[in-house]
């Protein structure tokens, strides 16, 4: 049974721009994101959403376009969280919030709200990438290189 | 009403999750359907552009599955012929029976995969799991 839910809230922070070079309002929408994983108790789904604004301040990478149709101008953003968010209000993931050989993906529509988060494989050629990034992607937004 | 970083902080603290229950979830925003059948910590691994499984982070077992391109697939399986498509949500065959989600997940596996998928691992994990045909700013599908 939830408890009190702020349903309609969008939550708001200052994250990276997708092109690195700037700061950039982020939107976590409570409705959309949050819903699905509360009415069916996915905990561990629900709680990684408090590594999001970690890897959305300090990406190991950006990319524009997951290479799928209707999905060309989304971002994702991916890293290896620190946990800071959490650690900062007591929340989980203070202990390895990030395991060895494996990042943490944010993808963000292109109007930067966050539609989905997920952890991953890392890429043994690029640690802090995700796996198979130079295929799954489009352009790579940041870091330039 | 848009809220900072702290209030979320204590919204996510003060919630309390129901159990859990696995049911499928389509996803609009990227016309995915997410299902975990198990309820462990887990990451993603990439079969092809259409379907993504969650392994176990403590074993690496089957735990889920995303199915990307939901409304390509569905289409292909009307275009199979024998198959109608009723609006607004439901998939249905000639019997007016749902398709099985495993049906689904075979045509997200059509296109030659990116890594071998385990087969018999996914068979398992979701027949009998019944599902409704999402649409854009749908509420989220229920399984049967």
């Amino acid at each position: 049974m939830s408890g009190t839910r702020i349903a309609d809230a969008l939550v708001i922070f200052e994250g990276m721009s997708p092109t690195g070079n700037a700061t950039r309002t982020i939107h976590i929408p409570m409705d959309k994101l949050l819903e699905h994983f509360d009415s069916v108790g996915n905990r561990f789904l629900y709680d990684e959403v408090w590594l999001v604004p970690d890897v959305c301040r300090s990406p190991t990478g950006i990319w524009k376009g997951l290479n799928r149709q209707d999905q060309s101008e989304a971002y994702c953003y991916a890293g290896v969280p620190t946990g800071e968010f959490a650690m900062a209000h007591n929340g989980p993931f203070t202990d390895e919030p990030c395991p060895p050989g494996i990042v943490f993906t944010a993808f963000l529509t292109p109007a930067c709200e966050v539609s989905k988060w997920r952890f991953c494989q890392e890429d043994h050629r690029r640690p802090g990438f995700p796996i198979n990034y130079d295929t799954r992607f489009g352009e790579k937004l940041w870091p330039l290189d | 009403m848009a809220i900072g970083l702290d209030a979320f902080a204590e919204h996510l603290k003060s919630t309390t999750l129901g159990d859990f229950e696995p049911r499928p979830y389509y996803e609009a925003e990227t016309d995915s359907l997410i299902y975990y059948a198990r309820h462990e910590r887990s990451y993603a691994h990439r079969i092809n552009k259409h379907l993504t499984v969650f392994l176990a982070m403590k074993d690496k077992s089957l735990v889920g599955i995303e199915i990307k391109g939901v409304n390509t697939i569905l289409k292909a399986i009307e275009d199979l012929g024998d198959i109608e498509i009723a609006p607004p949500v439901q998939v249905k065959d000639e019997d007016g029976q749902v398709i099985d989600l495993s049906i689904m997940v075979r045509c997200a596996l059509v296109p030659q995969p990116e890594s071998e998928p385990d087969y018999g691992a996914l068979n398992e994990a979701t027949r009998g799991v019944m599902v409704m045909r999402p649409v854009r700013g749908s509420a989220p599908c229920s399984a049967h």
